[in-house]
């Protein structure tokens, strides 16, 4: 049935696509809200993603690869949204919050800390990621779908895990140091 | 967090909650509406730019050839990538008798006299488009393309071709990838649809000539490529780099003159041939007599735009040189414009009037940005050239609103020709004729006859899209 959609939109059936854009869209702005970190740019990125997916849709080769297709289109959207943004944009500090109750995935503090420590990472980095943990593509997938070489999307991977744990280490530190100056 | 997994775990978890459950109704109904109005793109071949390798499809490539001899009339293409601020909106083209193709920020666009201007496609988001040609009866159009932007680099630079029904729909797209990371190209047309030829730049960066708006850089002369891009299986002929200014084809597009810093090259793609037509001055923009006798050119067109300009018609088979125009500056480089009929050129110039003939206040006491155009009639064959040359001022043209001011229309990019000679189509500048600070310009088509008496038409005239020069 979705290839069936995906093949009609592909010969230029506008309600194919609008079928296709309704099953894809909340996936497609929840992984740009993770990649971007912004509501705003997020909504820009996945509009664009499905009108240069629209536009480039008849020459997609294999209806089998859409999946992967669009998802190299969204994040080269959302890089150029952040690009293209960068430098209007404000900057905005992030809230510290403290903790206030237990949490199963982690204390909201570490949490924060998290999302500082991904925001520092690049677009690329964050794709990774948010494709391998959140879309639950395995790493050769990612690579395939970003087209970039398997050992790039691994490289950037434990690049990404590697910058993100060092975050959450060096707060550990402040939070021990804080703890015994005061 | 003691292990690798836990940070797995940890990461993963935290971005399912942070993924929001749905995205915005409204976002989906924004993007379909965009998507009502955008055209798809279909890549009926591509080309190995940067070697020019010939495409392993050589089915697809003889229907891009077919579709592409099939073309319409001429693609009235304006040459050469020029220094300068990014030309938008980007003059109009083709005919006034059926549709007359323009192009602005928001898209193509097409009128005819009598009917409002209709679009034809919206601009692509992240998409620089420019130099738009169409077809004689307009049922296409073409124009160069490249996503991305300056600051962030191009990619997918294209040639694109949009096929239109009665109505100005796109019923197909082409898209010819001239491949990397160019600027937009500007194609020039060859007359016989075969080829295009267009100068490899990598940047398009606005740059001011001397005594432009200060926010911009000064424009350098960059020697480029021209690539000369064939519709068929013929390679890709890449001719070293000069500072290229301008581009056009003979009218039997058996020859490519260049005009460059150091004069005009002919180079004829069959055989390879290269002639040197003129040298030892700088030349602007080129165009060719439409029997391919002549050509005329603007010599001593520099930069800094402070030297005199000469337009010249050189006969190619004597070399014999004339000067028909002389002693004026070119804030821009602009060109000529020869008409189809042959019996007439339109040269457009810096005005050479007071800027208070315009109306204007003593701070723009200096004329400036103001164009206008000079249209000398001339007559067939090489007979005329033993005369001196009349010209009168064709344009700008003042004409009456609505509301009972009145308002200048400079021309403001290259011009061209109705298709039987009879009127100059060109971009105009909007500016009321008493001008303050804080005037509201506009982008306007107009079409002037050349016959004395006969009144200018205002095709289509549009707020907001000119950018500010001064």
């Amino acid at each position: 049935m979705r290839d069936e959609l995906i093949e009609r939109a592909r010969r230029g059936d506008r309600d194919a696509f609008g079928q296709l854009a309704a099953q894809d869209i909340n996936r497609l702005h929840a992984i740009a809200r993770l990649i971007l970190r912004d509501v705003d740019l997020a909504e820009d990125a996945v509009q664009e993603a499905l009108i240069r997916c629209w536009r480039q849709l008849p020459n997609l080769r294999d209806v089998a690869n859409f999946d992967g297709w669009l998802y190299r289109i969204l994040v080269r959207a959302a890089a150029d949204e952040s690009s293209n943004r960068r430098r209007h944009k404000a900057t905005v500090a992030s809230l510290r919050l403290e903790p206030s109750v237990a949490d199963q995935s982690g204390s909201v503090a570490d949490r924060a800390v998290l999302d500082a420590g991904f925001r520092r990472l690049s677009i690329e980095h964050r794709a990774v990621v948010v494709l391998h943990h959140y879309a639950d593509l395995p790493l050769t997938e990612v690579a395939l779908a970003l087209g970039i070489p398997s050992g790039t999307a691994k490289s950037r991977y434990h690049y990404a895990m590697a910058s993100l744990r060092a975050s959450l280490e060096a707060d550990a530190r402040r939070t021990t140091v804080q703890g015994v100056s005061s | 967090m003691n292990s690798s997994t836990d940070l797995q775990r940890f990461v993963a978890d935290w971005l399912e909650a942070e993924a929001p459950a749905r995205a915005p109704a409204s976002l989906l109904v924004r993007t379909l509406g965009r998507v009502a109005v955008m055209p798809q793109m279909r890549v009926l071949w591509r080309r190995g730019a940067a070697n020019g390798h010939r495409s392993s499809r050589p089915i697809l490539l003889v229907a891009a050839t077919l579709v592409a001899l099939s073309l319409l009339g001429g693609l009235a293409i304006f040459s050469g990538a020029r220094p300068g601020p990014l030309p938008s909106p980007v003059p109009p083209s083709g005919t006034i008798n059926t549709w007359t193709s323009f192009m602005t920020e928001d898209g193509i666009y097409q009128v005819r006299e009598g009917d409002a201007a209709r679009l034809v496609t919206a601009r692509a988001p992240d998409s620089v488009d420019v130099c738009l040609g169409s077809g004689d009866d307009g049922t296409r159009v073409a124009y160069g393309r490249a996503s991305g932007s300056q600051e962030t680099g191009f990619r997918d630079a294209a040639v694109v071709i949009l096929d239109l029904d009665s109505d100005g729909n796109v019923t197909d797209t082409i898209e010819i990838d001239v491949g990397g990371a160019l600027a937009p190209p500007c194609p020039t047309w060859a007359p016989d649809h075969r080829s295009f030829a267009f100068a490899a730049r990598e940047t398009f960066q606005a740059c001011r000539l001397d005594g432009g708006p200060a926010d911009l850089p000064l424009c350098q002369p960059v020697p480029v490529e021209v690539w000369i891009v064939p519709l068929d299986d013929r390679p890709i002929v890449k001719l070293p780099e000069r500072p290229v200014n301008a581009l056009a084809w003979a009218p039997d597009s058996s020859r490519l003159a260049v005009a460059d810093g150091d004069g005009v090259f002919l180079f004829a793609p069959e055989s390879g041939e290269q002639r040197s037509l003129v040298t030892q001055t700088a030349v602007g923009s080129v165009v060719w007599s439409p029997d391919g006798t002549l050509i005329a050119y603007e010599s001593g067109w520099t930069l800094a735009g402070d030297e005199p300009l000469n337009l010249v018609v050189h006969e190619i088979a004597t070399g014999t040189e004339h000067v028909v125009a002389s002693g004026y500056t070119n804030w821009g480089p602009g060109g000529a414009a020869w008409s189809p009929s042959g019996d007439k050129i339109a040269s457009r110039r810096v005005c050479t009037q007071s800027a208070f003939q315009y109306g204007h206040p003593p701070q723009y006491g200096r004329c400036y940005e103001q164009t206008e155009v000079l249209l000398l009639t001339v007559g067939s064959g090489t007979s005329w050239l033993d005369r001196e040359v009349s010209g009168r001022v064709l344009a700008p043209v003042l004409l009456l609103q609505k509301d009972g001011t009145t308002k200048w229309y400079f021309p403001y990019h290259d011009i061209t020709w109705s298709l039987d000679s009879n009127r100059l189509l060109y971009m105009a500048l909007g500016q009321p004729s008493v001008r303050t600070d804080g005037d509201e310009f506009t982008a306007a088509i107009v079409a002037v006859p050349v016959t004395i008496g006969r009144d200018p038409v205002v095709l289509a005239e549009w707020g907001g899209a000119v950018p500010e020069l001064q």
